[in-house]
């Protein structure tokens, strides 16, 4: 039965073309920009938990449903929009306001782009609550704190949640050896403008293979973000990761300098929108340890151990701290390259 | 007597000497007095240059001096050759290099120059930058060059732009297009000459397929169970064999990974933007799929370029990386390409609330491609005409794809100009309104387009009508013009982008030749059309092709008025259509009429 209602429609689409084509003069008009009917029937509209719309219909059309798409209006306030196409008969209207009423149309187009009389096709009326919208589960950029790692990169969100006043952690410990972040090289910590001034006693620990750092999020106060303290976009984006190539040691402290230690560069960028600028060195101090390699140290006869920072721009060493027993120890103010040096003397 | 004559000779002598002397004195006064003349009116003199260094040719010098005069001299290796006080070969001299030439006859005994304080004169356009625009903002392009750098640099007014070896506007650059900046002096940041790749740099579609086979012997990957994106869904294509390349990007789960080893993944699905590489096609970038495929069709609501997130309209929050291929315009661009509000498909990999994305697939188009542009869409009555000015009453624009009114009767008037160079094209048909003819701008207002207000009461100005107008325009300056008499309703027009998916039709048939005059039954056959919603002010997809008429169409491609007959399969287009009920069919169907009003060629 409904196969033959199909056959019926089409045969009209066919007189109506030609019957158009009769209407203008001077022409032959090509039949495919002219659009004839689908009717999508009963157009029912239903709001789920006032979260989102759900608008179904049935269709005459229903065999050849691949063929078809539907676009959907929404009626509200007494203008009609457009707000989409499926090529399904439901439709999933999103975005809603509270205490709001909203009818939909829904016109058949197949693949002649085919239409239905409006007024006919309306749905029934919804009317949404006070509190109507979806739900934002995972809150906005920035703010939920968040681990992950993706290759050997550990992404990590150090959220606007951590202001909470419910939040009783005093510290983040960020392990790259265990858990979730284990096997991770690289590190990175993406922190919004509000964590990063807010002045907070809690502290940021990075616990890698060979390393230990930890800062207050506040180090990354800068006068940028200062400036820019409401927007959400704006914040830091610090990464920690080993240095691959081998460093030039002709300026390091003595000429016997032996590199004991992996290095590691600590980078750190602003952002404000899409625009960044990097940070040379940070409001504060970070503190870190680093494992050198003892066995190295004794077989070459190092006697001075010390933790420096290489300045890749004008290639200077620059010393921070000593080190004993197979670890350095060190207060760091500049961003940069560090790395263990034993000398001879 | 002896003495006597001795004296008289000594005394002539001295007499004679010093008439010579007084005689040479002043010839030498006067070649002094001629040199300095020569001085005032030519650097040239007797026996020195000084200009510019031209060319050497065997044992002969080309050096054009400050008035523009070339001298050819001789040289030989007894000549003193000399930049900086150092002796240097002929060889060391570059063309445009300011010298001084000491000349013993026409031969050089002498020439030296300095290149500190004029380091580099260089042939007109013989300093060049290429690279990937980064970012445009207005007469600021910023470029990413093949060493990873970013280098900004200034367009000016004389700044030519070519395309395919034609001269076209600055609004024609896309961010992601890949161009060849030139300049005319070394120091300069001002572009003198902006050539942009052609359809080269453009994704012609979007792939996902399996490794099958990589075969590195015979340079070629296989791909199985091949997808391509095509008006809003995957379709099922066939399997596809792609040049191995190992400097292509690689990325898996966010992380690079070396293009050598693809061989391992045999088996797991890859997302590719596939271009034109000379008739073949090719992957300028893959990603390989991690975890479990989600796409989304939604507004991106913001973004955080520190987190490296979106967030959707859908409240969702989406990670993008290094790796994630992000696709605007047809082109691929970077994360700094993607802003608030945009509408995108986004193909996530992930499991879960957690999810990155492996495609950014925006699709955002404007009337401008960046920031240079200043072109408008307008639409109108046509109020009072003026030589080479047109003022357009109770106007529309068309602002952030919808028409915005400034109908108000009594400010809404805006003042546009027009030159021998505009294109005209007036609906004045008596039989078919539809039918049009081109107008010489010259006659435009010899025509009856428009009333004078303070005479419509008398019975010549009573037959008269103002006219409408779609109007194209390069700022204030209208580049292309229809004019009809009856004006569209508007609010029911909606802005499309969309891509040809053939050549135009003529009774259903595609063309392939450029028809002389304009051409009433073209159809266009569109694919992957976006339709925006002033609603939701988002671009939506829709799933099948579109057809409409071009017939009565503004069609601007490049800044200039073409035919619907010029336009091609693949060209991606921004549309102003229009849809209207034609007939009214027995059981309540309605027969409607999708009609292109504007089309502007991207």
């Amino acid at each position: 039965m409904r196969k033959s209602n199909v056959k019926k429609v089409r045969s009209i689409i066919v007189i109506g073309a030609i019957v158009l084509s009769s209407l203008t003069v001077g022409s032959i008009i090509n039949t495919d920009a002219y659009a004839a009917v689908t009717i999508p029937k009963h157009v029912k509209a239903i709001s789920i938990k006032d979260q989102y719309i759900r608008i179904n219909w049935d269709t005459a059309f229903e065999e050849y449903n691949t063929n078809i798409q539907y676009e959907v209006y929404v009626i509200e306030g007494g203008r009609r929009e457009y707000v989409g196409t499926t090529i399904d008969t439901g439709f999933v209207f999103t975005n809603l306001k509270g205490n709001t009423d909203y009818e939909f149309l829904v016109r058949g187009l197949d693949q002649r782009d085919a239409t239905v009389p409006d007024i006919v096709y309306v749905s029934n009326k919804v009317r949404t609550g006070n509190f109507a919208g979806t739900i934002d589960k995972d809150k906005q950029l920035g703010y939920r704190t968040k681990a992950e790692k993706s290759g050997h990169t550990a992404n990590v969100i150090i959220g606007s949640d951590t202001l909470n006043i419910n939040n009783k952690r005093l510290n983040y410990n960020l392990d790259l050896t265990r858990e979730e972040l284990a096997g991770s090289k690289d590190v990175v910590i993406s922190i919004p403008t509000d964590v990063v001034l807010t002045k907070s006693e809690k502290l940021i620990k990075i616990i890698g293979s060979d390393y230990t750092l930890s800062f207050s999020p506040n180090v990354f106060e800068s006068a940028t973000l200062k400036s820019n303290s409401q927007r959400s976009d704006a914040g830091v984006r610090f990464k920690v990761s080993p240095v691959k190539k081998s460093l030039i040691l002709k300026n390091a402290i003595d000429k016997s300098a032996d590199v004991i230690s992996q290095k590691y560069v600590l980078e750190a960028q602003t952002f404000v929108g899409n625009m960044s600028e990097n940070m040379d060195s940070v409001n504060g101090t970070m503190n870190l340890v680093l494992d050198y390699d003892l066995l190295r140290t004794n077989s070459r006869r190092l006697k001075t151990i010390n933790l420096v920072h290489y300045n890749s721009f004008d290639k200077v060493y620059t010393r921070i701290a000593n080190g004993e027993g197979g670890t350095a120890l060190g207060e760091l103010t500049e961003l940069g390259t560090y790395l263990t040096i034993g000398t001879r003397r | 007597m002896k003495k006597n004559i001795t004296s008289l000779l000594m005394t002539s002598l001295i007499w004679g000497l010093l008439a010579l002397g007084s005689q040479t004195f002043a010839e030498t006064n006067k070649v002094t007095q001629s040199v300095k003349e020569a001085k005032v009116n030519s650097p040239v003199i007797q026996d020195f240059i000084e200009g510019y260094f031209e060319s050497s040719k065997e044992n002969v010098i080309s050096i054009k001096d400050y008035d523009g005069k070339l001298h050819s001299k001789t040289f030989d290796v007894n000549s003193m050759l000399i930049i900086n006080e150092r002796g240097v070969k002929i060889s060391d001299f570059k063309k445009g290099m300011e010298v001084y030439v000491k000349l013993y006859g026409e031969k050089i005994v002498y020439m030296d120059s300095f290149t500190v304080d004029n380091p580099g004169y260089i042939s007109p356009s013989s300093k060049q930058r290429m690279g990937n625009i980064k970012k445009i903002d207005r007469d600021q392009i910023t470029i990413s060059t093949a060493i990873g750098t970013e280098e900004t640099y200034s367009t000016t007014d004389a700044t030519l732009t070519l395309k395919n070896g034609k001269n076209v506007s600055l609004n024609t650059l896309y961010v992601g297009d890949r161009v060849r900046l030139q300049f005319d002096d070394i120091e300069t940041n001002l572009i003198a000459k902006i050539i942009i790749e052609g359809k080269s740099i453009q994704i012609k579609d979007l792939y996902k397929g399996k490794i099958a086979v990589t075969n590195r012997m015979s340079s070629v990957i296989t791909f199985q169970d091949v997808e391509f994106f095509r008006n809003g869904k995957w379709k099922k294509t066939n399997t596809i064999r792609l040049p191995y390349n190992a400097t292509l990007p690689l990325y898996v789960g966010g992380q690079k990974i070396n293009y050598r080893n693809i061989e391992q993944y045999r088996g797991k699905t890859v997302y590719m933007a596939i271009k034109d590489l000379n008739g073949r096609d090719g992957a300028e970038k893959m990603v390989i799929k991690n975890k479990q495929e989600m796409t989304f069709s939604d507004k991106i609501e913001s973004i955080n370029h520190f987190t490296s997130q979106v967030e959707l309209s859908n409240k969702r929050n989406i990670g993008f990386h290094e790796g994630t291929m992000i696709i605007k315009s047809g082109r691929l661009v970077d994360s700094h390409s993607i802003t608030p509000n945009s509408s995108a498909l986004i193909v996530a990999d992930g499991r879960g609330d957690s999810s990155t994305a492996d495609v950014i697939y925006i699709y955002d188009e404007d009337v401008n491609n960046s920031t240079i542009g200043m072109d408008m869409i307008y639409a109108g009555r046509v109020d009072t005409l003026g030589e080479y000015t047109l003022n357009l009453k109770d106007f529309f624009i068309v602002n952030k794809n919808e028409w915005e009114s400034f109908g108000s009767i009594k400010t809404g008037v805006k003042e546009l100009y027009y030159d021998n160079d505009t294109f005209i094209y007036v609906y004045d048909d008596k039989i078919d309104p539809d039918k049009g003819r081109s107008l010489d701008p010259e006659k435009l207002l010899n025509g009856e387009y428009n009333v004078d207000e303070d005479k419509a009461q008398e019975d010549y100005h009573k037959k008269l009508r103002d006219y409408y107008a779609y109007v194209y325009t390069d700022g204030d300056r209208i580049a292309g013009i229809y004019l009809r008499k009856n004006i569209d309703s508007l609010s029911r027009q909606r802005i499309v982008t969309a891509t040809l998916d053939k050549n135009p039709l003529k009774n259903g048939v595609e063309i392939n030749a450029i028809e002389k005059e304009e051409d009433p039954n073209l159809t266009l056959d569109l694919r992957d059309v976006k339709d925006w919603s002033n609603y939701s002010e988002d671009w939506k997809l829709k799933y099948a092709n579109l057809n409409v008429i071009a017939k009565g169409a503004l069609i601007m491609k490049d800044g200039e008025r073409i035919k619907s007959s010029e336009l091609k399969k693949g060209d991606k287009i921004y549309m102003v259509m229009d849809e209207y009920l034609l007939s009214e069919q027995p059981n309540s169907i309605r027969v409607m009429r999708k009609q292109a009003k504007v089309i502007v060629v991207k």
